[in-house]
């Protein structure tokens, strides 16, 4: 081979490989990114109430291809507390919606939205038999596998007999925010204090000064619970999958504020059933058949306890403890056949005592 | 032909040429796209108020109150803790109802758009997932979106002077959306029918 040929063949070389670089440029900038927004937000409203949002947007180009849907889940100090889904359906975009929940002075609230495209697909090869195509490798929502759940018929004028609907899970969005009082000036939790005044009109001031593990046990405001549902979902019209063009996704991800706050944490994530649920609204009621009262007062005084033996010989208790000042909630205290004690509160659950 | 001087110049002249074109061509491979948002960069300002406003929209279409002691609905709570007055709040109200319904509006005529373009593929016997590119007109619609959005944005902006404008903005950047970033999601894009084999449908009339 001459130094000529060799030369030719480097320029040749060098062309193609220029071209074929232009090519992809012009192709990437003709490809417009279909572009995806998550978002969670979480706003403590006021020490009692607190909204989120959670919503998957597409703009017009991914929307040409697929459906949104999101889902939400609320969760108080670590519990969840809340939850609710969207659809955009065919006829929109957007996949919103917000739940309002009564709230708790010192406590964190997480929103967590789990962001999804929605998919259809549909196959029919030359004979009329219809086949299932999964060009993204998408997983289902529901099963986990398979080919018929989910499917809707659609048709049969417009398109394809079948149709399978598949949710791309594109990630979670999550933020964190902690009703006022848990906050010091200095950011601190673990020497908090609070003084919880009614306004008698279901508010109340919150002026802190008591221990930080009260404040937890302060949750009554529970009793007047709210859920705000997400806008009802629906599957919309079907469509076809897309080649990929990029999907991006708004992540909204806040960190603890700090160990105190986990601390806080750790002693309400010990909150557990109660074996006999919320004993009831009156102390001087027994809460079962089983229990009677001993003590030098009347049932349901500060003097005596009900008592449930078991046959085993070990005893259990109940005392009430409705009119607790604040910032300690209503609640009845109870020994467990352990001797381990509780304090009991509405919502049939109950925390070590300290 | 015999390897002499010239020859060899000529070749590294071409060779030293084609590199730089190769260099030039990788490097506007990397240069970001018109419409392209940077990994780990932050969120716009227009779609982090597109969706506060969102918020504010649908808490004020929300006429249940806060609770059976509490007449009050949740976006009377809204003024106090973004830290402006309840009249200026009203402008934010008022701003959140007219984006929500000019955002349908422009949803209603890209959804006609995007109902068309299904239709001419609904037929289309896809195995692989090639279809053709979303209507260019879309383009244009997307863009004026944007621009009803960033319209709201300045409006907004001269509604509440530069005090409560900036008060929002904190509230918004710190409060409703404190850690907003872009991020990449990782989705398979390829699609060998031999790694991921289905069964087909069952049929269902017939």
């Amino acid at each position: 081979m001459t130094v000529r040929r060799i030369e030719m063949k480097l320029a040749r070389m060098i062309m193609r490989t220029a071209l074929m670089l232009v090519a992809a440029v012009v192709a990437a900038a003709s490809a417009r990114a279909q572009m995806v927004y998550g978002i969670s937000a979480v706003v403590n409203l006021t020490d009692t109430t607190i909204s989120t949002y959670s919503a998957t947007e597409l703009d017009y180009w991914a929307d040409a291809y697929y459906d949104a849907y999101v889902e939400g889940y609320l969760f108080q100090n670590g519990w969840l507390y809340g939850w609710g889904s969207a659809s955009s359906g065919s006829y929109s975009n957007i996949a919103y919606g917000y739940m309002n929940k009564p709230a708790i002075g010192g406590a964190v609230y997480q929103i967590e939205s789990d962001h999804y495209v929605v998919a259809a697909y549909a196959y029919t090869d030359p004979y009329g038999t219809p086949y299932f195509s999964n060009p993204l490798g998408y997983y289902f929502l529901s099963t986990g596998g398979g080919s018929t759940d989910n499917a809707i018929p659609f048709g049969p004028a417009d398109g394809p007999t079948y149709v399978t609907v598949q949710y791309g899970y594109l990630g979670t969005t999550a933020v964190r925010a902690y009703t006022p009082t848990a906050l010091l000036s200095n950011g601190s939790l673990a020497n908090a204090t609070a003084e919880w005044s009614s306004n008698g009109d279901g508010t109340y001031n919150v002026n802190v000064s008591a221990p930080a593990y009260n404040i937890l046990e302060e949750y009554n405001f529970l009793q007047a619970a709210t859920v705000t549902s997400f806008p009802p979902c629906t599957i919309g019209e079907p469509r076809l999958c897309a080649l990929w063009n990029g999907v991006r996704v708004l992540a909204e991800v806040a960190l603890l504020a700090g160990a105190a706050v986990q601390g806080l944490y750790n002693v309400w994530s010990q909150r557990v059933p109660c074996p006999y649920g919320w004993p009831g609204d009156d102390g001087a009621v027994a809460p079962g058949p089983d229990w009677t009262w001993q003590g030098n007062g009347p049932p349901g005084s500060s003097e005596g306890n009900w008592v449930k033996n078991n046959p085993n010989g070990r005893q259990e208790s109940l005392h009430p403890d409705l009119n607790h000042p604040a910032p300690k909630a209503p609640h009845w205290d109870y020994k467990d056949p352990g001797g381990k004690w509780w304090d009991v509160w509405k919502d049939g659950t109950m925390t070590p005592k300290k | 032909m015999p390897l002499t001087m010239r020859t060899l110049s000529s070749l590294f002249t071409r060779a030293t040429r084609g590199a730089v074109l190769v260099f030039t061509v990788s490097a506007l491979l990397t240069v970001q796209l018109p419409g392209q948002t940077q990994e780990g960069g932050a969120v716009s300002k227009r779609m982090l108020y597109r969706h506060f406003l969102a918020h504010v929209a649908l808490l004020d279409a929300d006429t249940k109150p806060i609770s059976t002691l509490d007449s009050r609905r949740p976006i009377d709570l809204y003024p106090s803790r973004v830290g402006l007055p309840a009249a200026k709040f009203s402008q934010v109200r008022a701003i959140a109802r007219h984006l929500d319904a000019a955002i349908r509006a422009k949803d209603e005529q890209a959804r006609e758009v995007i109902r068309r373009f299904r239709l001419s593929i609904a037929n289309q016997q896809t195995s692989g997932g090639q279809l053709p590119p979303p209507p260019p007109e879309l383009g244009d619609l997307q863009r004026q979106r944007d621009q009803l959005i960033q319209n709201c944005l300045d409006l907004l902006a001269a509604q509440l002077g530069p005090t409560d404008a900036a008060r929002l903005d904190t509230f918004v950047e710190q409060v409703f959306a404190p850690k907003a970033r872009v991020q990449r999601v990782a989705i398979p894009r390829s699609y060998d029918p031999g790694t991921n084999p289905l069964p087909p449908l069952e049929r269902q009339d017939k």
